[in-house]
């Protein structure tokens, strides 16, 4: 990438945006259910809240939505702030970055079993990783990531897997290697205390204090009254340990220092957030040790562990997390897919990814242009190449039709959830969330029963031609205009990313020729492509949705809503991202320098005396 | 009066699970005010596939709703609903639209993930928003071999619209899970296995030391602020869930009324030698698994009356039971016959599955009968509820004491496929009397029926404000069917 960064930020604040769409992950949340219900029913009138009350008419906020009108300007549509961060998304459009308050995140799924490895040396089964086996659940809401503190919900299976999960965990652990360095193995409250301090390090991220530490012990010295060993006794402390809060929730210390006063976050919390971001698992050794003699808060020392966690493998586990939420390879629905379909399409958009930026150290730019795809034996089937052997393979995609960049790859078509053709309405919200960070929000009530005449009305149309009378009706079009472009562009993949030709089954064409809906920006001057290529070329040289690609990894990093503090933040991380040579290494980089990151805005303590802002 | 159902029926001898009846502290409340109480609110889902064609349903109890001639006192049937929300998820596969919306109401978010939560959950977190009092929250059983997508057979969905538990088939996995501890344990009577009790007190212990944590993160003492420690109270709220679970084994059953309220079977084997429960893969397309119909039946009625079982004894309020997934996927064999004709599942389905050769193929002839073989054994589920031995405080039976929503996934009939959106079947079983019995051949859509159930039992929340206003009808018309 060697365009300037331009600034964005304002331009895709809530202030000017369509009432109709919502900063990315924080609409939606007001109606239970109220997400992008998908399918067709995005239909929205122009100008309409994304929360507007069931029976409510359309929000006089807006009169545009006439064929190829800008959409209209409105101040009325901002996110709900039901489920928003305390941090304010929602809030008026900011001008600065300011910090934000914190809030506890849960670690993901994948954080767990990459914990557990890494601490205690055992993976988890399948059946410890799927929740309809008893396993630990899939972190779930809306958002294109699904680790979002903001949007993260408790379920009892989460603590009944934790349980379980824990004590099936501790029976493979070799208790004796993992305790080794110690020197002490004996069933005493000195061995217990000295093994729980080690490995409660780690897991913690942090040293326990003394009230930690006599907890745990307590379960070491029940264990041993039980006559169980050391080892034994330990697999007992292991499990309390692995079901902590400290453990299983990154926390800071929310209430240190003065409230509305951005502060810096300790050694400590800043490298339990560097390893969650960079490993996706907690802090080494040596991470904890910059972190416990304070030299981690020191930038070149922060930027000596970012490029020391960067250069250990483990770091490919950040690209692994980001691009299996990105491209929801894993939820394929097209039709005969099976359990084998969508692992398959997982690993190879998630090799794709990693190949490009780690090993090609491609920029992200030009992941929407690159012709180099890694691919499985089904992948390949479904680009329709023949592919010897079975593994992993690199392939030049090149000579294929259509085959430009990540987005034409199966996982990424796959993972937009068609079933047959493919709607343009669920192609277009998911490409709007991930290239403009924006959701169009849910239907209207009031539009909802015209949509069943729509529906039964377009029977047999195919996606161009439903979209043909959308375009015709405002009361659609004043929204759709903001997010079906990106589809029109895919109209030849099918559900699987199998490229269908220049025809439909029917044998109605197929025209490819569409615009990128920027906001703001009317059809008639947005940019038009005639060809995939065009179109993904567009997509690697367009600033705003390269703004947008750096906000993802701001949401990512920080596990947090994006809002309109991180557009400003993107930004500024994008800038650097540019002089950092527009490597993953430089965008990481960055997102850590970032304020977003690297701070946090203390709230009121809270107590049974001062218990806070009542709901 | 109180005859044991389990010991009657599930007693198998030697070859089964031993399982040893845990100390319910659950049991002994209602025990105790066994004279006094009300029955507390319960509410299971039942839900077979492949639905009825809606002419047949006409028929009335001469056709495939034949076998609920016996509990036509109890059932409010609904015979023309819509199901409407199932295809507004764009193009998609229709049995992996319709599993989360049976039961949830609005169209699904994206597969794996349902609007919200299914009707039981409602109304567990609506009547216990801190937990349930009893020792499980909920429990999903069925059978079912399909595992191409979640929502063919999930019918538990949380409220944050993902997929909660995978329906268990194995009878006495299910056994042990709502009856015998985190662990199981000795048998009633004898002496305890010291190993087990070691275990109980040791993961007490860790549950303490856990509780113990959270309860300083949400303390005064906590650095945290007021939204992190709502998050972490909802998590110490689930661990209460599991804690219940951990009620140690009682040496000796000496309660009289629990234990004649509750009495367990001693063992529990599983019907069927060769029936693959614990098939984790398969099922899309052609390979359903092969399964004689006879022993498919047999695992699915003891799913049943261990279901009843726990509902008897308190230690489950909210479950759902699943009889063939949506869009069945199970390669039935055997011949099975009623209403005066036959099918041979064994010639029919070589390699393949009612669905496939049924459904796609319109034999509504094959359909029927696959109908009739299905609601036999929803409402041989029933009949375990209904068990009129066991009667409980009031004098009523389970089923008259627990509200049941029986619901398919599409009906279909005539010349086309089956994955219409109309013509649906569903009902109101038991319902504690609020509920006029009989047939209902109206227009409405799922959402009134699920409204209408909820309606007469108060509850704060229920389904909900705004989310379900597309697809309503006629709620209040509807409410003819409240007694």
């Amino acid at each position: 990438m060697t365009k300037p960064w331009i600034r964005v930020a304002v331009a895709l604040s809530g202030a000017v945006l369509s009432g109709c769409t919502a900063e990315l992950e924080s609409a939606n949340s007001a109606i239970p259910g109220g997400g992008a219900s998908g399918g067709e029913s995005g239909m929205a009138p122009p100008g309409a809240p994304p929360n507007t009350p069931p029976g409510a008419p359309p929000s006089s906020g807006g009169t545009g939505g006439a064929p190829g009108a800008v959409p209209p300007a409105v101040s009325g549509g901002a996110p709900s702030s039901a489920g928003a961060p305390p941090s304010g998304a929602g809030a008026p459009t900011t001008t600065a970055v300011t910090g934000r308050v914190g809030l506890a995140a849960r670690i993901s799924k994948v954080e767990y079993a990459n914990s557990v490895a890494d601490v205690l040396g055992t993976t988890l089964t399948a059946a410890e990783l799927d929740a309809t086996t008893g396993g630990i659940p899939d972190d779930a809401g809306d958002g294109v990531f699904k680790h979002i503190a903001d949007k993260q919900t408790s379920i009892e299976q989460h603590a009944l897997s934790y349980f379980q999960v824990a004590e099936g965990v501790v029976k493979r652990v070799d208790v004796a290697a993992l305790t080794k360095s110690l020197g002490c193995s004996q069933a005493t409250a000195e061995c217990g205390g000295k093994a729980i301090a080690a490995l409660g390090r780690r897991l913690y991220r942090r040293p326990l204090t003394q009230r930690e530490s006599d907890a745990m012990l307590a379960v070491f010295n029940a264990a041993v009254a039980e006559q169980l060993d050391f080892a034994g006794a330990m697999r007992w402390t292991l499990q309390a340990l692995l079901q902590s809060p400290q453990f299983l929730f990154r926390m800071d210390e929310e209430t240190r220092g003065t409230a509305g006063q951005a502060r810096d976050l300790t050694p400590q919390e800043l490298a339990a957030r560097l390893a969650s971001f960079i490993w996706v698992s907690v802090p080494d050794e040596a991470l904890l040790a910059r972190a416990e003699d304070g030299s981690l808060t020191q930038p070149d020392v922060l930027e000596s562990e970012v490029q020391r966690l960067l250069a250990d493998p483990k770091a490919q586990r950040l690209t692994r997390a980001f691009v299996a939420d990105f491209s929801r390879a894993r939820y394929a629905s097209f039709e005969g897919v099976t359990d084998a379909d969508r692992l398959a399409l997982d690993e190879s958009i998630a090799a794709t990814f990693q190949d490009h930026l780690w090993t090609q150290k491609g920029s992200i730019a030009s992941l929407f242009t690159t012709t180099r795809f890694v691919v499985n034996p089904r992948v390949a089937e479904l680009l329709g190449m023949q592919m010897p052997g079975s593994g992993l393979m690199p392939v030049d995609v090149g000579q294929l039709p259509q085959r430009v960049g990540l987005l034409a790859h199966p996982g990424m078509i796959a993972g937009m959830g068609d079933r047959g053709t493919g709607s343009f309405v669920n192609r277009g919200k998911y490409l709007m969330e991930r290239l403009l960070c924006r959701n169009p929000g849910a239907v209207p009530a009031g539009l909802l029963t015209e949509l069943e005449t729509f529906n039964s009305n377009t029977t047999g149309f195919n996606e161009h031609e439903r979209a043909a009378v959308r375009k015709t009706r405002a009361e659609c079009w004043g929204c759709h205009t903001q997010f079906e472009p990106f589809a029109f562009g895919f109209s030849r993949f099918d559900g699987a990313g199998r490229y269908v030709g220049e025809q439909d089954a029917a044998g109605k064409p197929l025209p490819l020729d569409g615009w990128v809906p920027l906001p703001g920006k009317a059809e008639a001057a947005s940019p038009k492509y005639t060809d995939f290529a065009s179109y993904m070329q567009i997509l690697a040289d367009e600033p705003v949705i390269q703004t947008c690609m750096t906000e993802h990894f701001i949401a990512f990093a920080t596990a947090r809503t994006s809002d309109d503090q991180a557009k400003l933040e993107a930004e500024r991380v994008g800038e650097k991202y540019l002089a950092g040579g527009s490597t993953l290494g430089a965008m990481v980089s960055a997102v850590v320098q970032s304020q977003l990151f690297r701070t946090i805005v203390p709230l009121p303590a809270v107590s049974a005396e001062n218990p806070g802002p009542q709901p | 009066m109180r005859k044991i159902l389990s010991r009657r029926t599930l007693l198998h001898g030697a070859g089964g699970v031993m399982i040893g009846l845990p100390f319910l502290d659950e049991m002994r409340p209602r025990s105790a005010n066994a004279q006094t109480t009300d029955p507390p609110m319960r509410l299971i889902t039942l839900f077979f596939g492949l639905g009825v064609a809606r002419e047949e349903m006409l028929k009335g109890f001469k056709g495939p709703l034949a076998p609920f001639e016996a509990l036509q006192k109890k059932m409010s049937i609904f015979t023309n609903l819509e199901l409407k929300q199932s295809h507004d998820f764009g193009s998609g596969e229709p049995h992996f639209k319709v599993g989360d919306v049976v039961f949830v109401g609005d169209p699904q978010k994206r597969e794996y993930e349902a609007a919200g939560p299914s009707l039981e959950q409602i109304v567990k977190k609506d009547l216990f928003p801190n937990g349930v009092p009893t020792r499980l929250g909920s429990k999903s059983v069925g059978m079912w071999f399909r595992t191409g997508s979640v929502s063919q057979y999930t019918r538990h969905w949380n409220h944050d619209g993902s997929p909660g538990e995978r329906p268990e088939r194995r009878p006495t996995r299910i056994f042990e899970q709502l009856f015998g501890g985190m662990t199981g344990g000795g048998t009633p009577g004898a002496p305890q296995d010291p190993g087990a009790v070691r275990e109980q007190h040791l993961k007490r212990s860790v549950l303490d030391a856990v509780v113990g944590e959270y309860k300083h993160y949400i303390g005064d003492a906590s650095p945290l602020g007021k939204d992190s420690k709502a998050k972490l109270s909802v998590h110490l709220d689930n661990i209460r869930n599991v804690e219940k679970r951990l009620a140690p084994v009682e040496a000796a059953v000496d309660d009289a009324i629990a234990q004649e309220e509750c009495a367990m079977p001693k063992a529990v084997t599983d019907p069927g030698k060769d029936l693959p429960y614990d098939l984790a893969q398969g099922g899309a397309g052609g390979s359903a698994p092969v399964i004689q119909h006879e022993d498919f039946a047999a695992a699915f009625q003891l799913q049943g009356q261990l279901m009843a079982l726990a509902l008897r004894c308190d230690v489950l309020r909210f479950g759902s039971m699943l009889f063939v997934g949506s869009g069945g996927h199970v390669g039935l064999r055997g011949t099975y016959s009623a209403l005066g004709d036959s099918v041979n599942f064994t010639q029919d389905l070589p390699g393949t599955s009612p669905h496939d050769a049924y459904f796609h193929n319109n034999r509504w002839d094959k359909c029927r009968l696959h109908a009739h073989y299905c609601i036999t054994n929803i409402a041989g589920a029933l009949a375990s509820l209904d068990d009129p031995s066991f009667l409980e405080a009031n004098g009523k039976t389970v089923l008259d004491n627990t509200l049941v929503i029986v619901g398919t996934d599409y009906g279909g009939g005539g010349t086309t496929t089956g994955h219409i959106p109309e013509g649906v079947f569903h009902a109101i079983a038991g319902g504690n009397g609020h509920f006029k019995p009989g047939f209902n051949d109206k227009v409405y859509n799922v959402i009134d029926v699920y409204e209408t159930a909820l309606k007469p039992y108060g509850l704060k929340t229920g389904m909900g404000a705004g989310r379900h206003a597309r697809y309503k009808h006629a709620p209040v018309e509807i409410g003819e069917v409240l007694a």
